[in-house]
């Protein structure tokens, strides 16, 4: 979130009329967040989700982008009560940082396509730069090493009882495991998540 | 809309130490404090410790009486500052470790005192080892002694202290230490070298030592010369009440027999006093020595020595050497008396311990003034060296030499004035078998090239042998 998107969250909320629980805390975290003070900005997006507002948790995970805690946003991002992809551009952009943070880059790229010039331009050369980078990453076919790693991650986090993020790592190795002729680790893949999503259903946008 | 701006510049105002008191609010909010320390609690338990401060200080700004967050708080700032106090002491270690590494103990010692200080005890291992190096063995046995308090640390501080024990001329005390450091498997070979090596030494030291061997040309024939068996028989003693610090007095008796050769029988006696000058990294051994022989039972040489002897450490891997000797040699019998005279010798070298490899480069010359000008000469050439680790159990010793000799005057018997050109190469590979007990493999080789070719001949002789030594502390 950059400096206008404060503002703008700022005005949104000031034309909603009647103030909510925790409104006032979103518009803290948000000047807080436009100040770089991202540790305070987390604390008051997560007291506004506490009290309700809406999309504070979203907030809170644009927060831990900035804070270098991707994993922790992609848990926020993609967990129940996170924003539905297309919903916010925005908030795209950040979970995007969140995927790549992670190094989940098909899960970046896609929402970065999604992004356009939705956010302005600075955003939009700034997701048009993140894509090339990706697009230079993934070879193609990507190596069953790298099928084999995010598999190896998304096992870990299941272990861990983080199942959101195990879900991510295992999509993330599906989709690459598909662009491989041999189609390596695809069926491992599709089998974990199968897995954990009877374990726990995930959030439906 | 008045409360976000207040909000917003009650944070604005937060200190810039995060565990600074907290200053409350004007006004309490309790429920809002609750819903921070909820926050704190999540983001403490999520392991994001700043937000979690900021959490808890922002609970307690509203409700100041909030001692759970109150605890928290100072639970979490304790732990910061223990980390930033061990951060702090693992930089001035990594710093001392990287001075230490690049061979600069003078620049590591502040470093890797201040981490000692905080109580690490691998710091005061290394300061032991800077402090060793430095020939400061007072301070360094007070480092290694708080290193081998700790468990991680004690093994190769035990064989620190024993080298220290060695250099300090206390064998008995180092041998024990040895032993112990042997505990650690990766100091294991070292350490029982070294325990090896203090069992042999001590302020009365004997050595015997019986050998066999092949002498390949006995009386130096041009044409291939008459092989002939031999066997030795060799006492060492040497005494030196304080050790490596002090004089000393050393003597050795040799009997050497020919298989068939008997006019070729050797007896050898030798006698030393000498007295070490400075500390190991930089020190003048000075001595006097005195040599007899009987070659075939009749008496063959007398010589008086003197020898100043230097080495000096350049770095921790890097020394010099030179070397001069004085050598009053008497020659006895009609066919020897000529060369009597005296004899100059010098040396100088470079040596660099490589992985525990000993190399070893020099340059020797010398001038024997014999009485006779025909014998006298001035010869001049390069040695090379290489010996393995001397802690190895096994180990082993390869040196090459060339010599250029060029007589004064021409000798009158051969017709001509001699010039001669020696090519040396030598090669020993010795076991140990006990703490005392060594065997041995040897074999050296001249090839003799000269202007008469009478002179000229090749000599090899290949030899075995087993040596007892043991020291008296």
């Amino acid at each position: 979130m950059n400096c206008s998107a404060a503002t703008v969250l700022s005005m949104v909320l000031l034309a909603a009329g009647a103030p909510r629980p925790g409104d006032a805390h979103v518009l803290a975290g948000a000047r807080l967040f436009r100040e770089s003070r991202f540790a305070e900005a987390l604390v008051e997006f997560r007291v506004a989700d506490r009290l309700g507002a809406v999309d504070a948790g979203a907030y809170a995970a644009a927060a831990l982008v900035k804070l270098d805690r991707p994993e922790d946003a992609l848990e926020l991002f993609e967990g129940a009560g996170g924003p539905a992809p297309g919903a916010d551009p925005l908030l795209d952009y950040y979970h995007a940082l969140a995927c790549y943070g992670a190094r989940l880059y098909l899960c970046a790229d896609g929402l970065l396509a999604g992004v356009g010039e939705r956010t302005g331009p600075r955003i939009g050369e700034q997701a048009r730069k993140i894509r090339r980078d990706i697009a230079a990453a993934i070879p193609a076919p990507p190596p069953p090493d790298s099928v084999d790693w995010y598999l190896a991650r998304a096992r870990a986090h299941a272990d861990a009882g983080r199942g959101t993020l195990a879900r991510a790592f295992a999509v993330e190795a599906r989709r690459l495991g598909e662009r491989r002729p041999d189609r390596h680790g695809a069926a491992e893949a599709a089998a974990l998540l199968a897995k954990l999503t009877t374990a726990a259903p995930a959030p439906t946008p | 809309m008045i409360a976000p701006l207040v909000l917003a510049a009650l944070l604005a105002q937060a200190p810039a130490d995060p565990c600074a008191p907290v200053k409350a609010a004007a006004t309490r909010d309790p429920e809002g404090a609750r819903a921070y320390l909820a926050v704190a609690d999540e983001e403490r338990a999520a392991g994001r410790e700043e937000p979690a401060v900021m959490a808890y200080r922002a609970a307690l700004q509203r409700e100041p009486g909030l001692e759970r967050a109150r605890a928290a708080l100072a639970q979490v700032c304790a732990a910061r500052r223990a980390a930033a106090a061990a951060g702090r002491v693992e930089a001035a270690f990594t710093r001392g470790l990287e001075r230490l590494r690049a061979g600069d103990c003078p620049g590591a010692l502040p470093g890797l005192e201040e981490a000692r200080t905080a109580g690490d005890t691998s710091a005061a291992l290394l300061v032991g080892l800077c402090r060793f190096r430095q020939g400061e063995d007072e301070q360094a046995g007070q480092a290694f002694r708080e290193a081998a308090a700790a468990p991680d640390t004690r093994a190769a501080a035990e064989l620190y202290l024993g080298l220290l024990a060695l250099r300090g001329g206390r064998p008995g005390e180092a041998a024990p230490l040895f032993r112990s450091a042997t505990a650690d498997p990766s100091l294991a070979p070292v350490a029982r070298e070294l325990a090896r090596q203090a069992r042999r030494e001590g302020r009365v030291v004997v050595s015997l030592l019986a050998e066999g061997g092949w002498d390949s040309n006995v009386d130096l024939d041009p044409a291939d010369g008459d092989g002939d068996g031999l066997a030795a028989l060799t006492g060492l003693l040497s005494v030196s009440p304080w050790l490596e610090r002090g004089p000393y007095l050393r003597g050795a008796a040799s009997v050497q027999a020919q298989a068939r050769r008997d006019e070729y029988d050797l007896i050898a006696l030798g006698a030393a006093a000498g007295l070490p000058i400075g500390p190991p990294r930089r020190r003048l051994l000075l001595e006097y020595g005195y040599d007899d022989r009987r070659v075939g039972g009749e008496p063959y040489l007398s010589a008086h020595r003197v020898l100043a002897d230097g080495r000096a450490a350049l770095d921790d891997r890097w020394s010099g050497g030179a070397a001069y000797s004085l050598r009053g040699e008497r020659y006895h019998g009609a066919a020897a008396a000529d060369d009597s005279g005296l004899q100059h010798a010098a040396q100088l070298d470079v040596t660099a311990i490589l992985d525990g490899y000993r190399l070893t480069v020099a340059g020797q010359a010398a001038w024997h003034g014999a009485r006779t000008s025909s014998r006298a000469y001035r010869e001049l050439g390069p040695l090379l060296a290489l010996a393995t680790p001397v802690t190895a159990r096994l180990r082993g010793v390869v040196e090459v030499a060339c010599t250029w000799r060029a007589y004064q005057a021409r000798d009158d018997a051969l017709e001509a004035r001699r010039g001669d050109t020696y090519a040396d190469a030598a090669g020993r590979l010795e076991l140990d078998l006990t703490e005392r007990w060594t065997t041995y493999v040897s074999v050296a080789a001249r090839r003799a090239f000269s202007s008469v070719p009478d002179l000229r001949y090749a000599r090899v002789v290949p030899g075995a042998g087993l040596s007892f030594t043991a020291g008296v502390p």
